[in-house]
């Protein structure tokens, strides 16, 4: 029932809007014949006197000064009424936010337990304040944002209020809704308090061509921890962007999921679905995929390679490792070629890791001989030194910054 | 008969360009509606400060110009060191000041001379020294000193020692809403099928607000006239227009007191032109021409709907006036060096349409509503002029701008509603009269001596004179400063 309301509203917008386009167009023929005929009445045009006399292309000019004219008027009101209406809504969210909250509260933190008649009691008084579809979008936002600040009894207290004050029907409407704003209000909501039984929908809403949703129902999947190994991701099919893989990475720490199928989502043919295996196994610091993140190194995609050089640096720790690192590390991507710098800075082999930053020194961007002679200083200072004498002027230029004081 | 022939085409030209002129503002004004719902939809649950604690996100420096800036150089840099973000720096470059404007930031900010190295990567004045701060709340800001070279050079120099993946050029006095780049780099990392290769946002006009410790505390309407019709002329090309074009992905200018690029193709692209006085829009159409001509990818410059600067505009006729002039040569100035693109389909919707756009409803446009001026006295001399086809497009043309502008005021309650309050309403009514008669007029005369200027005089490379008077709250009384 919510659900055809909503789409009640919908459509009789848009019908209205195709309406009144389709009466201007009207408008405008009839002010230029003398008479109509409709279903056998006659409409008789009163202008109709005035305008024979006119050239027929100033009957356009003059019906769009008339529909210009009434749009001024209407536009105007408009403008009266939306800020009317925004001052009287930021009263009314005020009024209401602040009732809910005292009730929330007392609902929350009872000075003594509730017995079940005094909670049913303290349930029907919060559930008097939620009178139309705004009311209740402005509580469940307050209960969202309780239950992300707190943990514990009063998060099991958010949970069960939320349950009880059974609003399974009203996020279902506004998840089936047309409009994109409803379907993520839903998402967040699902997502928040785990709300089961939508997940099939959801897992439609993540194949969606728009980004956001798709996006959304995601980290709305991922916080229902039903497809937590992460294997509905490879069979998107579809480009994440690096929002996507940003957002699925931090809910995916915050949440501390484990079942990941690392090994799907490294070797997936779908290059962001790869680079985000290769992050997560690094942030899960999951070194048995070592081998399988170095074969992604020079891969053709940048992001992949990318990836797989900087978890491939983090997980190295033996001579190969290093020894795979400088032979490749003209392979790599600025980003983690500085990374691959510190790394090889930071091995114990002084003479390797020596003769590396010289090389780097010698050979790279100035933004990594600066890193370079700054690693180099902790292990020759003699090294360094020569450096102060360089012909190259951006060498001498980065030795100076790094033996700046102030710097 | 053959005179009248003639007349006979030459009204039927100017009809036609009228017709095209207003079939463009309607199309603009529908395309920015369907923008900003999409924007609204998309954005209204996002957590921007989410960003913040994001793995991979790109580096931003934030680069600001400053000339003769002493009086508020202080509270504009406190207002930079406000922006949230995971990683950036701030820029300030001392353009070869002759006020203490240098001395008054290294005292302030406890400055010390620093050893930092940099390339060269674009042309740009000498730069005498770089400061960075002894005191580690400030140790994300980088104070350049160069020789003076103007805006653009400044900026050259700016990017030449930022190090970072993009850079926000900024004007300094410019107030930055504190989540600004956050908002401002989501185009860069959540689209996957164009390259970002800019982004640009909404200017608001912050004459009257009331400032405290860098933030905008409160908005007012202007008491200024010349600032309360700039208000309205913001609101349409902002709101209404350049939301439109950049839905369409065509949008031609990114303003030059707010913008963010990548910074890696703006130095392929060659940086700023230190010859324009348009700088910002050569850039934008610079680096599009490069995208379509060397590196052939999809791209697109993207515009951020919400207002996230708010900047003083001229309050007095004469600094308005040498603006405008500037605004018109520069524009002239990147039409002509790039008119190349002028209705050529290998630039995309650029060649066919935003770039014709310019050169016909902003390049020509003052010149041909001069002759258009100067025509219809010809046939009232004449008596040429059929009075009531003249009195009805007459009406015709001002219902239609009364419309425009209304619906402009509408769209800006609708969407921000930063503007409140029954007087400021009843004043925007009266000004939107009174501009079709005062300002509009006046901005043509304005761009027609900009044309002139361009054409004939030696020195159009001018910046001409800004004056900055602050905000309410911390008003101090600024001296015009005239900027290279």
């Amino acid at each position: 029932m919510k659900t055809l309301s909503i789409y009640f509203r919908y459509w009789s917008i848009r019908i209205s809007f195709l309406g009144l386009l389709a009466l201007i167009a009207f408008g405008a023929y009839f002010y230029s014949v003398p008479q109509l005929n409709l279903f056998n009445h006659i409409i008789i045009n009163p202008l109709y006197t005035d305008v024979e006399k006119i050239p027929t292309w100033l009957y356009d000019v003059d019906y769009f000064i008339f529909i210009f004219t009434l749009s001024i008027i209407i536009i105007f009101l408009m403008i009266l009424y939306y800020n009317a209406n925004k001052k009287i809504e930021e009263k009314i969210d005020t009024q209401y936010v602040d009732g809910f909250v005292k009730k929330i509260f007392l609902f929350l933190y009872p000075v003594e337990e509730y017995t079940d008649k005094q909670k049913k009691h303290q349930l029907k008084e919060i559930k008097k304040g939620l009178t139309n579809d705004h009311a209740k979008q402005l509580f469940i936002n307050l209960l969202r944002s309780i239950h992300a600040q707190t943990s514990g009894l009063v998060k099991h207290k958010v949970e069960y209020l939320m349950k009880e004050i059974d609003y399974n029907y009203f996020i279902k409407a506004y998840l089936h809704s047309p409009y994109l704003k409803d379907k993520l209000f839903a998402l967040k909501v699902i997502g928040d308090f785990e709300i089961e039984g939508f997940e099939q929908y959801i897992l439609k809403l993540t194949k969606k061509r728009n980004e956001v949703l798709h996006s959304e129902a995601i980290i709305t999947l991922l916080k229902l921890k039903i497809y937590d190994n992460l294997l509905f991701l490879s069979e998107l099919n579809m480009k994440l962007t690096t929002w996507d893989i940003n957002i699925i990475v931090k809910t995916i720490m915050e949440l501390n999921i484990v079942n990941i199928d690392y090994l799907t989502l490294i070797n997936s043919e779908t290059p962001e679905i790869s680079a985000l295996g290769i992050m997560l196994a690094k942030l899960k610091t999951r070194k048995e995929f070592k081998h399988d993140i170095k074969k992604k190194i020079g891969d053709p995609e940048k992001l992949v390679n990318e990836e797989a050089f900087l978890a491939f640096c983090f997980f190295a720790d033996n001579k190969n490792d290093y020894d795979y690192l400088i032979k490749n590390f003209g392979k790599a991507t600025e980003k983690s070629q500085l990374t691959i710098i510190y790394k090889i800075a930071a091995i114990t082999d002084t003479e390797l890791s020596s003769h590396f930053l010289n090389y780097v020194v010698e050979n790279q961007n100035f933004v990594q001989k600066i890193e370079a002679i700054k690693l180099l200083l902790d292990i020759d200072l003699n090294v360094v030194s020569k450096y102060k004498q360089s012909k190259d002027e951006v060498v001498k230029q980065s030795y100076y910054q790094v033996l700046d004081i102030n710097l | 008969m053959n005179n009248l022939y003639w007349i006979e085409i030459l009204n039927n030209i100017f009809f036609i360009y009228a017709c095209i002129l207003f079939a463009l503002y309607i199309f603009n004004a529908i395309n920015s509606v369907l923008a900003l719902r999409s924007y609204s939809n998309k954005n209204k649950f996002v957590d921007y400060k989410s960003i913040l604690s994001f793995q991979k996100l790109p580096t931003v420096s934030v680069i600001a110009p400053a000339y003769n800036e002493e009086k508020t150089i202080i509270d504009n840099i406190k207002c930079l060191l406000n922006l949230q973000y995971q990683n950036f720096e701030i820029i300030i470059v001392n353009d070869g000041s002759k006020d203490n404007t240098l001395k008054k930031v290294i005292d302030y900010f406890e400055l010390v001379r620093v050893n930092r190295a940099y390339e060269q990567d674009l042309t740009c004045q000498p730069i005498k020294a770089i400061y960075q701060s002894r005191n580690h709340a400030y140790n994300h800001l980088v104070v350049i000193d160069k020789e003076n070279g103007g805006k653009a050079d400044a900026l050259n120099a700016g990017i030449n020692v930022s190090q970072n993946d993009l850079f926000l050029a900024i004007d300094v006095d410019c107030i930055i809403e504190p989540d600004a780049l956050l908002k401002m780099v989501k185009p860069f990392i959540d689209d996957n099928k164009y390259v970002v290769i800019a982004s640009g946002g909404v200017i608001r006009i912050a004459n009257s607000c009331e400032l405290t410790e860098g933030k905008i505390t409160k908005v007012n309407y202007p008491k200024n006239i010349w600032a309360k019709f700039q208000v309205l002329e913001y609101f349409r090309a902002f709101t209404l227009s350049r939301i439109a074009w950049s839905r369409l992905n065509g949008l031609m200018i990114i303003s030059g007191a707010f913008g963010l690029f990548d910074r890696k193709r703006v130095i392929k692209v060659g940086g700023y032109d230190k010859n324009s006085v348009g700088e910002d829009l050569e850039l934008v159409v610079r680096l599009r021409r490069y995208m379509h001509e060397v590196e052939k990818q999809k791209y697109r410059v993207a515009f951020i709907p919400d207002p996230l600067c708010w900047t003083e505009v001229p309050e007095s006729y004469r600094v308005l006036q040498s603006q405008r002039n500037r605004w018109t040569r520069g524009a002239i100035d990147t039409i002509l060096k790039h008119r190349k693109m002028i209705f050529n389909p290998k630039y995309g919707l650029i060649g066919i349409a935003s770039f014709p756009n310019w050169v016909f409803f902003e390049w020509l446009a003052p010149l041909i509503q001069s002759v258009g001026l100067v025509y219809f006295l010809f046939l009232l001399f004449f008596d040429l002029v059929n009075m009531h086809t003249f009195i009805t497009l007459l009406i015709f043309v001002l219902s239609f701008s009364i419309m425009y502008s209304v619906f402009a005021v509408f769209f800006e309650a609708y969407t921000f509603h930063k503007y409140k309050g029954v007087k400021y309403l009843s004043q925007t009514f009266g000004l939107i009269i009174l501009e079709m008669f005062i300002y509009q007029p006046m901005n043509m005369l304005f761009s027609l001596k900009g044309h002139f200027d361009f054409y004939f005089k030696k020195n159009k490379k001018n910046w001409g004179e800004m004056t900055r008077t602050g905000f309410t709250k911390e008003k101090q009384k600024a001296e015009p400063t005239i900027s290279k």
